[in-house]
Parts: structure tokens; sequence; C-alpha cells
């Protein structure tokens, strides 16, 4: 997998301890920290951008930031927005967060990458994650703009020569072409990124079950066909259980306290993309949420759909290291691979269990 | 009921708890009406123990007691309209298909 040994081992004592020193059942592995929500770019559906304008002149301070990151603990920050690279002080938060051993992933779409990546120092904490959504014609239709996998492909060079982690990280929505996907990883991997994220693109739905049971089952075809005899030197940024995950050989529910968001409204309720509220503090999120009303199980049509990585990778990541069967699943997909069901294949994972 | 720019609800109406629910989703600018005379013009993000959470135009994040509120009126732009990613792929679509039709 792409992920270094250092971060894997910090990722996985802090679980340890967590489970079994701490008995925590709802501990925050990422925290998604959003320090601003304006952007230059203007994707289409982009619910994190549609805000009035004196809104999205609004950002996190450097001391707001360091304050939710402690207040959270999570030993990984990952910072979305809008365009991380818009806020001034963008590199001093970065700065405080290697100084606090946090493993940053900095998403960004790289139109600045190349003008502002002097402000920033190589660290093995530090990770440019870069928004590719495919190859050329896919990318810039994604984001509404010509040029821009260019601009990205550019950007990633430069970090990658400076001696930068780089990542990507992909939505892929209903209706994606599992060939030029697959061409797509092929490309990302020549240019020596160090792991690929994906998530299936995910917009709530109010449709009744039957439609919704369809689109998981569309996802879950869209990667088998997608990860269908892989290309042995593609490597992923997840834990090969999420993998799993996506092309349904298992599955998982939504563990959205995983993933707490924070932003200039204060703590998201209950992850990263519903919005029932916000508290002012990490400890209410986590006590006064109810979060029997979310994921699958629970039936709730917002939730009927979503595969999202922000939603489902810190359950594999507990199921690894909280269950035997978990953890040897994961030694067993880290070495031979992960299970992928044909693409022909019909299985549907049954949701009451892991497999 | 749909809330949109111009929409407006009083305190005492039958249907303000469900209006509330309906602008904090809404992503536009709402004015907040208060009994004493005067108004607050800005985002509403929250509604926690009778309690509006609002961005003003100006200022620091405020806190408004529902007590205090005679009336909200829908005022800015939903910044959303018309922009889903539905919208946007059936809007990308169409252009394709009239790219075919001309060739």
């Amino acid at each position: 997998m792409g992920i270094p040994i250092s971060q894997m081992w910090t990722v996985s004592t802090y679980v340890l301890k967590q489970k079994f020193i701490k008995r925590n059942k709802h501990y925050p592995l990422v925290l998604m920290l959003e320090p601003l929500f304006r952007c230059n770019l203007s994707c289409a559906g982009c619910g994190k951008i549609q805000y009035p304008g004196h809104i999205l002149k609004r950002q996190l301070s450097v001391d707001e930031c360091v304050q939710a990151v402690e207040e959270c603990g999570a030993p990984i920050v990952s910072i979305p927005g809008g365009e991380p690279l818009l806020h001034p002080d963008m590199p001093k938060i970065v700065e405080e967060l290697v100084k606090r051993r946090k493993y940053i992933y900095l998403c960004t779409n790289a139109i600045l990458l190349e003008k502002k990546i002097e402000e920033y120092k190589p660290s093995k904490y530090l990770t440019f994650s870069i928004h590719m959504d495919g190859l050329e014609e896919e990318h810039d239709e994604a984001v509404c703009r010509d040029g821009i996998y260019k601009k990205a492909i550019a950007g990633i060079k430069v970090a990658l020569d400076k001696g930068f982690r780089v990542t990507t990280n992909t939505t892929l929505f209903l209706g994606a072409k599992p060939d030029r996907t697959r061409m797509f990883f092929d490309e990302m991997t020549k240019l020596g990124v160090e792991g690929m994220m994906l998530s299936p693109g995910y917009s709530y739905s109010k449709a009744p079950d039957q439609e919704s049971f369809l689109q998981r089952k569309e996802t879950y075809k869209l990667f088998r066909e997608i990860f269908h005899s892989p290309n042995k030197s593609w490597k992923f940024n997840h834990s090969p259980l999420f993998l799993e995950f996506l092309a349904g050989h298992r599955h998982y529910e939504c563990t959205p306290w995983g993933n707490p968001t924070y932003n200039i409204f204060g703590w998201q309720k209950p992850c990263y993309l519903l919005q029932k509220g916000y508290t002012k503090t990490f400890k209410e999120l986590i006590d006064e949420t109810n979060w029997d009303e979310y994921g699958q199980k629970s039936n709730n049509p917002e939730c009927a759909n979503c595969m999202v990585h922000s939603g489902h990778e810190a359950t594999t990541v507990d199921h690894t290291f909280g269950t035997l069967g978990g953890f040897l699943g994961t030694v067993r997909a880290t070495f031979l691979g992960p299970k992928i069901p044909k693409p022909e294949s019909q299985k549907i994972p049954s949701v009451s269990g892991g497999k | 009921m749909e809330v949109k720019q111009g929409y407006s609800v009083a305190k005492d109406d039958t249907e303000f708890s469900n209006s509330l629910d309906k602008i904090v989703d809404y992503r536009g600018d709402s004015t907040v009406f208060m009994q004493d005379g005067s108004t607050v013009e800005g985002y509403i993000f929250d509604v926690v123990a009778e309690t509006l959470h609002i961005y003003p135009i100006e200022g620091d994040k405020k806190e408004i007691p529902l007590t205090e509120v005679s009336k909200i009126e829908v005022t800015g732009k939903d910044t959303a309209e018309g922009k889903s990613w539905e919208a946007w792929v059936a809007k990308k679509k169409k252009e394709k298909e009239q790219q075919q039709n001309e060739e």
C-alpha cells in the first residue's frame, strides 16, 4: 500500500490505545479541518462553496485550527475546503500541525501549488493531496474549467521534484468509465504519486429504497470493473478492506465520528457531508449526537447510498485493529491484493456482518 | 411550503418551527426582525435550544434567543440554486447532444 510505515505505526498504536486502553467507542481517526469555504474553482454540485459572499470571505485563524486539532486529538488532519492554498496563513497552520506530529493531507486543486510551494517545507507529516477526478477530459469537465488538469499535473511534478509527499484524491460518479479510470490510475502511477485516494460521488437522496438499492449495486459494479485484474503497480492510500468494501466484497457501516468536521460554524453534526447543526466543542459533538440515526443500518434515507471514504475508511481501520478477522483480512489483502468480485458478479454483501 | 428569496414567517405563525428548519438549510442570507424593532441580516446556520446562530453580514457570530424574534425573512439569493451535480450533468449532456446534431 502507499502509506508509509511510520504513519501506519502511529495510526495503529493510536487505534489500539483508543479501543483497548481508553475503551472509547466513538474516537476520531481523521479530523476534517475546513479553514475556509472559498475556492478558485466552482465545481458543480460542490456544497462547500455554496454560501453567501460574506461567509466565503471568512476563515479560521491559526489559533482556531490548532485548538481544534488539539481538542480532537486525531492523528491525521485532512485540510479540505474551499481551497486551502487561498488561506494566507496556511503555511503557518501546517507548520504548527507538523510541530504537533500530525499527519496532514492538504487537499488542493493545485492551481496555486507551483506559485506557493516555496512557502512549505517537505516533511513526512505533510502530504499534498491533489484533487484529480480522472484524465484530462473527465477532470476538466468535473471541475467545470478547461486547463485545470494540466495545471494539476504541473503542480504534482513540482511537488514531487521538491521532495514532498503527494497523493491524489478522486471522486467517481456513477457513469464513470472503468477503462478511462484504469488509464488514469496508470498515468498517476507513472507520475510517481505515493498513493491514490478514491471515493464514490454521493449526493443524498430521498428516493425510495428500491432506487437506493440499485444505486449501491451500481457502485459495486463500477468498482468491480475498475479493480478487476488491477495493474500491480497501482498504489492506493486506503486500507485494502476499504477497496473490498467499494467493490462489494464486504459491507461496512459508517462511523461518522471517525472523521469529524470542524469549520467556521463549529463542529459539524454528524459528518463531513450532512449538516445537522453544530456544537461548540468536540466533546459535545461526540456526546450529544445520536449516532444511531446515521449509516445504512439506520434506514436514514440520507445515508442509504453513501459509501464515501470519510464515513467508511475509519470503520475498516477499526475492524483491522479491533478484531482478529479484520487484522488477518488486512494482512491477506496487503500481501495478496484485495478480494474483488468479478465484474459480472451479482453478489451483494450482507448489511449485518463484515462480509 | 417552499423557502426562497422573499419568503417570510412570523414568530407566532404555526408554521414557524418548520419554516425555521428550512431557513437553516437555505444557502442564502435572511433578515431577523427583533421585537424591539431592530434587525439583523446574515446567514442563519443553526438553531440550538431555542436560539438562532447567525453570522451577520458584518461582524462575528451571534446568538439570538427566539423569544426576542418577531419575524424572519429570507432576503438573500439562494447560492445553491441550479448548481447541483445533476443539473451540471444534464447541461453537459444537452451540450454534447447539440454538438453531435451540429456535426
